[in-house]
């Protein structure tokens, strides 16, 4: 059975454009019936956990004015449910093939039958230097070759393996637009700025050493070069920076992919919803719902007047090791603290959806 | 760990001076050059990386490169920093039994990466 899987890996490589279903959503008629939504499933059920991660806010009836525009009410939003995501085998495949794996390096324990593809399937190489696991359902592909890095060491001479052929900043962005294709997953898929440029996060892996052929120290060498994007849905962004629902690629020498980091849940509509007015936003902040990201921290108790500027939606993901079972959105609420003696920026996040929020 | 305690300045001065706190047995010291925030799954992620395969150094920074996303406009760029003796940059949590060091203070070799960035 596994060989003949391997031979149709084979038979449908890389380059071979093979068809497959398409990992964002379709159109309102295209969810499945069965998810169509029950309207007594709890709020607290579906509505986003801030987690632990972020300072509650909570406040001592301060005066709170709204200056923020109010055209993100117009629109209802989508609250999605996330199913299992399975991803093509060309593109399973294609991975083997960056990182030299073969079946002889297949881990995955405890399954029934792994290569259905709905199952988690996981590969190292015997020495360890190169791993892959796919998670369909959490839409999660973990994938890392440490023979990107040039961290080959020289026992004998003592010297370090040269960092060659590291892409730059303008190159990565390309890169991983052009391998994101692979999945299916365009540009209007990621994540914008304002501007409609797309929201992207930089990361570099750099070393410093002594290195006996040139006799002298080197400083912040840049052996790896990466880049997150954030998804995006209906023209809404996803919270973060990436692989909160997006991913993040990596490249080492030679332009060689060192880590690619994909959560990409597939997302079906599952309800939508009338998104709460500014009255209904300032109450949710008032009744503690809300919580302080670390743009700016202070105490909320000591704030004696808030003035909300901006408040837009945004999507909460979860990282790929978290199961979720639906994507909703939330606020996304810019404000200034006056705190008295000093005004402070601050942000916040905060339920969005109204309270009679069913149509 | 704490926020800088690999900060460049103390650990120049300490390599130009061979007084950095690794002796010989020491495989990797693991912190951030930057300011951090006590993300409070940080420990949890370096442990499960680690248990699924990847080397202790990759571990270290996939955490906090995974601890740290969950908002689009955190101030700080973090970065994370590993110093080593060369052989160990690639150990895994099972590697214990090697003795890396050269010896050679000369030879131990740091590693940043960016976990954290803006826009």
């Amino acid at each position: 059975m596994r060989l003949f899987f391997i031979g149709l890996i084979n038979l449908f490589g890389w380059s071979s454009g093979l068809a497959f279903t398409p990992m964002w959503p379709g159109s309102l008629n295209q969810y499945p019936e069965s998810l169509a939504a029950s309207t007594n499933q709890s709020r607290a059920a579906i509505e986003p956990d801030f987690g632990s991660s972020f300072p509650k806010f909570q406040i001592h009836n301060p005066e709170i004015i709204w200056t923020a525009k109010t055209n993100y009410l117009q629109k209802p939003l989508w609250i999605y449910k996330a199913m299992p995501q399975i991803f093509p085998r060309s593109v399973i495949s294609n991975l083997m093939s960056l990182g030299s794996l073969t079946i002889q390096d297949e881990r995955t324990e405890g399954k029934i039958n792994p290569w259905l593809l709905t199952e988690p399937l996981s590969f190292a190489n015997k020495s360890n230097t190169c791993s892959l696991f796919i998670v369909p359902v959490d839409g999660q592909i973990q994938y890392w070759n440490g023979s990107a890095f040039p961290n080959h060491w020289d026992k004998i001479k003592h010297l370090v393996e040269p960092a060659v052929g590291v892409p730059n900043d303008a190159k990565i962005e390309k890169l991983g637009l052009k391998f994101l294709k692979q999945f299916g997953i365009r540009q209007d898929d990621l994540a914008q700025k304002a501007n409609g440029n797309l929201l992207t996060f930089g990361e570099k892996r750099t070393r410093s050493y002594f290195d006996r052929r040139r006799g002298k120290y080197i400083d912040d060498e840049v052996i790896a070069r990466g880049i997150f994007f954030n998804r995006r849905i209906d023209g809404i962004n996803f919270a973060g920076i990436g692989i909160d629902e997006g991913c993040e690629i990596m490249y080492g020498n030679n332009a060689k992919m060192a880590v690619f980091r994909l959560v990409w849940r597939n997302l079906q509509r599952y309800q939508q919803c009338r998104i709460a007015n500014s009255d209904e936003i300032i109450s949710y902040i008032r009744d503690g719902q809300a919580v302080m990201t670390h743009k700016n921290l202070v105490n909320p108790a000591d704030i004696k007047k808030l003035t909300i500027t901006d408040c837009s939606p945004l999507y909460m993901g979860a990282d790929g090791d978290e199961t979720q079972d639906f994507v909703c959105p939330f606020a996304q609420v810019e404000a200034i603290a006056d705190l008295g003696y000093t005004n402070v920026d601050i942000q916040l996040y905060c339920p969005i959806l109204s309270t009679n929020r069913f149509y | 760990m704490g926020c800088g305690i690999l900060n460049n300045t103390p650990y120049n001065s300490m390599y130009e001076d061979g007084r950095l706190p690794i002796n010989n047995d020491l495989h990797l010291l693991l912190g951030a050059s930057t300011s951090m925030t006590a993300a409070p799954t940080l420990g949890t992620l370096w442990a499960t990386n680690m248990l699924a395969g990847l080397t202790v150094a990759q571990s270290w920074f996939n955490a906090g490169s995974t601890a740290y996303l969950s908002e689009t406009n955190h101030p700080l760029t973090i970065v994370f920093r590993v110093a080593y003796w060369p052989d160990a940059i690639d150990d895994h949590i099972t590697d214990v039994d090697t003795s890396p060091g050269t010896g050679n203070p000369l030879d131990i070799m740091k590693q940043d990466a960016t976990v954290y960035s803006k826009p």
